[in-house]
């Protein structure tokens, strides 16, 4: 590997936009550096199940004839993507990460926000490892490219995996319960939860139908809001434009009832630390108390589940046997949990999406600011979580500040904000009010800037 | 109204026969593991209770349907 070949996998998507515009880089080069950086990543973090290298070369030619033809798609024009595997790609079978997937057909027809990226110009390389079925926080096989021993989070493990470790510039999860959140934060990149509905889930394998939610996995705010502004589908394209300068204030609520409860120490002390930075930057730091926190996350799993059941209804009649054993369980518990709770649930959620809103504007917040998880990337084989006040099951202690806000659908990011003592990556989480991704990343990025030590890759991967 | 009623662990007899309401083939064995991921939800349902749901319509999520302006 050259310096030069370096230097490409570790730069943002703004970054190599520039240098694809000002002539000193092509999309063909960045390809191929980003092939190679996947030849010598893959056999410790395992973030692909499949790579498209000649499609991918094909269509970084014709990005580069297309900008050398004075056609220019904008800023992901010649760019290297992933895709999670629950996300359709024409002519790939989408698996899942699931035995009982094997051998379905290819897809037809790219997913709409396949279709987006497309458009966009965007490279496709390749598909990256889910939790199966999107349904949990480990994401085997996938590793951690900061400590291949440890878990990328998930369920978009893989596309957490492989933008940390230069492998792709950006990669798409879906965030159900957490799951572009958990591994952006544990992976030490930004990861964008949009606005419920806001990004098509139009060939993508559901989770839950009233919690999915498509977004950007990215080695920063910008790109993160590049790659939004491309795949979403309402509103004209690059109509707003980050510039970092939305703090000075920004009223931001810091909910200390239950976002702080069961925090490793590295975890508490960083986010105080990125609180601190932000009064700096001349934000109003109000500290508020969300009530039905914990009700959020509540209602959040007890819709999710049986609708898991129902997207799996019909396998689990027709041949159950496709399932392991665990994840049978869990479908034939949730298919006979009591259709009167799913709808208390839901309408629990009506209450709860109005206490929300009554925070915000009682306290006329701009956002809220919590830890994205209370710890970072447990060993790979670890069932629980250790503070120094007890313990945790993994599952429930990476989604327990995340699901909230998948039951309330506010936009929420996730950036790095710091490392703990054995230089793992420690997030932190920003939540808009709806439709307010611009303001999110807009925090984001000028926390990025006053904060530039946080901005680090695994070593040996770029 | 508000419901406060705790919810029972539901029974291996109760859960084989839900199952088999449901047209579920749950093996014997699987059973217990079943009836633990059950009650484990039905747990999290009741910390829902406290809600008084009265006029309460289910919601769907979705942001464009008249929800910007509670914010």
């Amino acid at each position: 590997m050259s310096d030069g070949e370096e230097a490409l996998t570790a730069l943002t998507i703004a970054e190599a936009a520039r240098r694809i515009r000002n002539g000193d880089l092509s999309p063909v080069d960045l390809t191929m550096a980003v092939l190679e950086c996947i030849g010598r990543t893959e056999p410790r973090i395992h973030a692909y199940v499949s790579v498209q290298e000649d499609l991918a070369l094909t269509s970084a030619r014709k990005a580069a004839e297309e900008l050398g033809s004075g056609r220019d798609r904008g800023p992901l024009h010649g760019i290297p993507v992933a895709v999670k595997d629950i996300i359709d790609i024409a002519g790939l079978p989408t698996c899942c990460g699931s035995e009982s997937r094997r051998g379905v057909p290819p897809a037809a027809t790219d997913a709409r926000v396949v279709e987006r990226l497309r458009q966009a110009g965007a490279v496709v390389i390749g598909k990256t490892v889910t939790h199966e079925f999107a349904a949990g926080v480990t994401s085997p096989p996938a590793r951690n490219p900061w400590d291949p021993t440890r878990i990328p989070g998930g369920s978009s493990g893989g596309s957490g995996a492989s933008v940390a470790a230069g492998s792709s510039f950006a990669a798409l999860g879906s965030d159900t319960a957490g799951s572009i959140r958990i591994p952006a934060a544990l992976n030490g990149v930004v990861g964008l939860k949009p606005t419920y509905a806001r990004v098509s889930r139009e060939g993508v394998f559901p989770l839950s139908w009233s919690l999915d939610t498509i977004g950007p996995l990215t080695r920063s705010a910008e790109d993160a809001h590049l790659v939004f502004d491309a795949i979403r589908e309402d509103g004209d394209r690059l109509a707003t434009r980050l510039h970092g300068g939305e703090v000075q204030g920004t009223r931001l609520g810091v909910p200390r009832s239950y976002f702080f409860d069961h925090l490793q120490p590295d975890v508490a002390e960083a986010i105080e630390n990125a609180i601190a930075a932000f009064t700096a930057l001349g934000a109003k730091i109000i500290e508020v108390d969300w009530a039905e926190a914990e009700a959020a996350s509540a209602a959040g799993f007890v819709i999710c589940r049986p609708e898991l059941a129902a997207v799996h209804e019909r396998t689990l009649h027709d041949s159950p046997e496709r399932f392991g054993a665990v994840l049978r369980s869990r479908l034939e518990a949730f298919s006979i949990f009591p259709g009167r709770d799913y709808l208390r649930a839901r309408r629990a959620r009506a209450m709860i999406r109005q206490s929300i809103a009554g925070l915000y504007s009682q306290h006329n917040l701009g956002a809220l600011i919590t830890p994205t998880t209370p710890a970072t990337a447990t060993d790979a084989g670890a069932l629980t979580i250790a503070y120094p006040d007890g313990e945790e099951p993994v599952h429930a202690g990476f989604t327990r500040f995340t699901m909230p806000f998948n039951t309330t659908g506010q936009p929420a990011l996730s950036i790095p904000c710091g490392f703990d003592r054995d230089g793992l990556p420690i997030g932190m989480q920003i939540i808009g009010r709806p439709y307010e991704e611009t303001r999110i990343c807009n925090l984001a990025m000028a926390f990025e800037r006053t904060r530039r030590d946080v901005r680090r890759l695994p070593d040996g991967t770029s | 109204m508000t419901d406060s009623a705790p919810h029972q662990p539901p029974s291996l007899e109760a859960v084989r026969a839900m199952g088999s309401a449901a047209g579920l083939d749950i093996d014997e064995d699987r059973l217990p593991a079943v009836q633990g991921v059950l009650a484990e939800l039905l747990d999290l349902a009741a910390t829902l209770n406290h809600f008084d749901l009265d006029g309460i319509e289910p919601d769907p999520g979705d942001p464009r349907l008249g929800w910007e302006e509670r914010w």
